[in-house]
């Protein structure tokens, strides 16, 4: 074996070996023809120099270097103004101190500059999407939808599901509502929480029934703070767009209890439970049920459980009581998360009990989210709400654990 | 250094930053130890050991306690605490730096010369957690390496660094600066938004879509891996330069390779050089038979995929690298044979064929390395099993949701336009400082604002953090 010159043998390397190394060649020595392919700077001499005996002093390039990332810093502050001090408001629930530079022209600058980019950004977008949207439903047209060509699977008899039909839908219509036909999809909103039990549905529903949903869930997001990430109109552009959503799970709360900024006045906050916060968040819910009649859509929502946190436990037996109130009013299915993670009323408990004595526990460390298993319990409860069609699409209904 | 333990405090708070303390302490001990001690390789079995059981302790309880069906609360608990305070630790970095430091100084005890002295204890804290590379790497080496080297094509050990007598000062800013706008876009928007729009959702829940959406997926996880790693060794290559110091660069166009043994010298370089000076070559390396060489291999290939985290999937998508550097092996000696010629002939016979051998041979390690990808991604062995299901019968009755096409062509256009990009960047390096300093200012800020725009909302994460 060579030796390159950086790199003596090392000791117990027998030197009368002739083989090299298969798996590592060495390093080529970079010439001309190799600098095509590999993206390594080629000391050049007259580079090598200036890093021996550099031309700049020290005390230059740093100030180039703060230069040019406090300039860095500035644009961006500049540019994103708008998204800081929604982040700001999210995180911290009060004005950052760059709302203090509102009230110059150059700084509203800033925020117009980037209200132009963004916007042409998203018509380019939208252009993009509906180029897609076009080739997509061409395609699906013509190939996807070709001759059905499926062997038929022998059905299981799915009792548990039909049991629990019968004791959560007591009507034909709420029945219908939750019917699914195979080229149905459900859609799935909310936060962290969400983002847990939404891929255990999507599976089930996937797997065993061929039937899509979209999920949607992002963490931090709630009702309140619309600037930073806005449900009611997400979910109103997505009812929009996919016109086969038949049902609607929400998850949402855990990141509610903050007090608002004040539409009509920028630097006061509305604090929350105050009857004008309620009358906000009431109108917010509202806004959101409307969109889903509107679309015939079926509301399933689901109201935060109990947490940890002695404070946030109160704001959450608040907000379920006025969550409850306003989906019911307008017609739409509430599901209560506490009992079915082994929470008595409003004490946090983070273990179930099953009826055969064992422990399972369902809430993770932090106190607020769930475990994979307590994901799966609130899972497969809304699962059993489905009534889905007769024939499973693909495998049979064992795989649903 | 300070930066790097009160970024250790606040993530873990006072037990991370103690383990912390303690362990460059003990290692600062065996380093003396193999100095001074008349049986050095006993003091170096004994600091590898004590290393590989911190890592196993911290990196590996989950899986086991799973294996064990250890159900006891206490344990619980615990886990959930390691899981919330080690884990952004970047242990592993760790690791793997005090192992190198260790065997070099075994060497340099046995004769072998480096660059360099050993470490003093505040040098040797300052070389394990350096603040750039504490969370994901590079892998910084001691002594110099083959085949490590910095952006200028020079070894870089960081022990002759880090004792330098003069004055620390910024290295090559124009170029560092160039490094941190190049990180951005690849980690915060590129990554970002081929993460967010083609493989998430798909690798969530293979089943309802598309095979043409599913093989998008696949291609775009191993894109989305290669930018958010790279751009995060880049960003961090900046920052050394910055703080004066030269990091070894760890990718050099790996979607490039011709074949499989290519690609591990130009992807994650800084891991694949240390798996082969500390695992393949102390295991015998291509010394002894041909058989052997390639067992060698295997193992060496499944313990980098078992350090990339624990279960079935990373043991499997080492193995099927192992595998498929021994079947490049194989052919190699095939070829050698059927042609009479040597084995030094035989190596890349494919690519050197020719303009279409060479692109022919790089899609094919293109898909083995999009393919192996697949099992690195998926949670569990079923999700990968059930991906690739789902790729190859997903294609009847089945409509598409989004237009791979247009992601394919995205594809197309990057790969041909990739080897003249590489050159682009490797000609900015060389000029970015003989240019008037102020004249790329304005082109990285307008590049700012057009990340700014574009990326996907929320924090970029750093994939390779987690390993």
């Amino acid at each position: 074996m060579q030796t390159s010159k950086y790199r003596r043998l090392p000791t117990y390397h027998s030197h009368n070996q002739k083989k090299k190394y298969t798996q590592f060649e060495q390093m080529p020595v970079v010439s001309v023809k190799t600098v095509t392919t590999v993206p390594m700077v080629v000391a050049s001499d007259e580079e090598s120099e200036s890093k021996i005996q550099p031309s700049k002093s020290n005390k230059q390039q740093f100030r180039y270097v703060l230069l040019s990332l406090i300039l860095a810093a500035g644009l961006s502050l500049w540019l994103m103004q708008d998204s800081v001090e929604n982040y700001y408001q999210q995180t911290y629930h009060k004005n950052s101190i760059l709302s203090k530079l509102k009230q110059y022209s150059w700084w509203q600058a800033g925020a117009k500059a980037a209200l132009v980019l963004n916007s042409g950004i998203s018509w380019l977008n939208q252009n993009i999407t509906s180029a897609n949207h076009n080739v997509t439903t061409s395609f699906n047209q013509h190939v996807a939808d070709a001759e059905k060509n499926k062997t038929t699977i022998t059905q299981k008899p799915q009792l548990t599901v039909q049991q629990n039909l019968q004791q959560t839908a007591k009507q034909d219509s709420i029945k219908s509502s939750f019917t699914l036909g195979a080229k149905d999809e459900v859609f799935f909103a909310g936060d962290s929480l969400m983002q847990g039990v939404a891929p255990h549905i999507q599976k089930w529903l996937s797997e065993g029934y061929g039937i899509k949903s979209i999920n949607l869930a992002k963490q931090s997001t709630g009702l309140t703070y619309p600037g930073f990430f806005n449900w009611p109109e997400t979910i109103a552009r997505t009812l929009n767009d996919n016109p086969r959503i038949k049902i609607m799970v929400i998850f949402l709360g855990p990141n509610d209890p903050w007090d608002i900024p004040d539409p009509h006045n920028g630097t006061r906050f509305i604090s929350f439970a105050s009857a004008r916060w309620e009358s906000m968040y009431r109108s917010r819910i509202q806004t959101i049920m409307d969109t889903a009649r509107q679309h015939q859509v079926t509301v399933l929502w689901l109201t935060p459980p109990d947490m940890r946190r002695h404070k946030l436990n109160q704001q959450m037996v608040y907000l379920r009581q006025l969550t409850t109130d306003e989906v019911m009013r307008n017609h739409g299915f509430v599901v209560d998360t506490r009992a079915m993670l082994g929470s008595n009323g409003d004490e946090y408990t983070d273990t179930l009990m099953q009826p055969n004595g064992k422990k399972i526990k369902t809430r993770s460390a932090d106190g607020i989210h769930f475990t994979i298993s307590g994901q799966k319990i609130i899972a497969r409860d809304i699962f059993n709400r489905f009534i889905l069609p007769a024939q499973p699409n693909k495998n049979d209904y064992s795989n649903v654990h | 250094m300070c930066t790097s333990y009160l970024i250790v405090y606040l993530c873990g708070r006072l037990p991370a930053l103690a383990t912390l303390l303690i362990y460059t302490f003990i290692i600062y001990v065996i380093s003396a130890c193999i100095n001074r001690s008349k049986k050095p390789r006993i003091w170096l079995i004994s600091g590898i050991t004590i290393t590989i059981l911190q890592l196993i302790l911290w990196k590996y309880s989950d899986f086991f306690s799973a294996q064990i069906n250890e159900n006891s609360d206490w344990f619980r608990s615990n886990t959930d605490w390691i899981a919330n305070v080690i884990l952004p630790l970047g242990l592993s970095y760790y690791s793997f730096q005090a192992i190198s430091y260790l065997v070099s100084l075994y060497q340099l005890r046995n004769g072998r010369q480096i660059a360099g002295q050993p470490l003093s204890l505040s040098a040797l804290a300052l070389h394990l957690a350096f603040f750039p590379t504490i969370t994901a790497g590079p892998i910084a080496r001691a002594y110099d390496a083959r085949g490590l080297t910095d952006i200028s094509g020079q070894p870089c050990g960081m022990a002759a660094q880090i004792q330098a007598v003069e004055r620390r000062r910024i290295l090559a800013p124009a170029v560092a600066l160039c490094l941190i706008a190049m990180a951005l876009t690849k980690n915060w928007w590129f990554s970002g938004w081929i993460g967010d729009n083609w493989v998430d959702p798909v690798f969530a829940n293979p089943m309802q879509y598309q095979s043409l959406e599913i093989l998008a997926a696949i291609y775009g996880y191993t894109l989305q891996l290669f930018f958010n790693f790279s751009g995060y060794s880049d960003l961090m290559v900046g920052m050394g330069l910055l703080l004066g110091f030269r990091l070894p660069l760890n990718f050099r166009s790996p979607l490039l390779a011709c074949n499989i043994r290519d690609f591990w010298k130009r992807w994650h370089i800084s891991l694949s050089t240390w798996i082969r000076d500390y695992i393949f070559i102390p295991l015998g390396g291509s010394r002894s038979s041909f058989i052997r060489t390639q067992l060698n291999l295997l193992i060496a290939m499944a313990l980098s995929g078992i350090w990339h985290g624990n279960g079935w999937p990373f043991l499997i998508w080492g193995l099927l690298h192992g595998a498929g550097m021994i079947f490049l092996n194989l052919s190699d000696w095939l070829y050698s044979r059927l042609r009479h010629c040597s084995a030094e002939q035989a190596r890349d016979s494919l690519s050197k064929s020719g303009r279409v051998g060479k692109i022919l041979s790089i899609i094919i390690t293109v898909h083995f390395v999009c393919f192996c990808f697949v099992f690195f991604r998926a949670p569990t062995l079923n999700d990968a099993l059930m991906l690739l299901h789902a790729l190859f019968c997903n294609y009847i009755n089945v409509p598409l949701s989004t237009n791979p096409f247009y992601f394919f062509s995205l594809l197309l256009l990057a790969w041909i336009a990739y080897p003249l990009l590489t050159r682009l960047t490797k000609q900015l390096f060389q000029r970015a400082e003989s240019l008037p300093r102020y004249s790329l200012i304005v082109p990285l800020l307008l590049l700012l604002v057009l990340i700014l725009i574009c990326a996907p909302a929320g924090i970029p994460g750093f994939i390779y953090a987690n390993f």
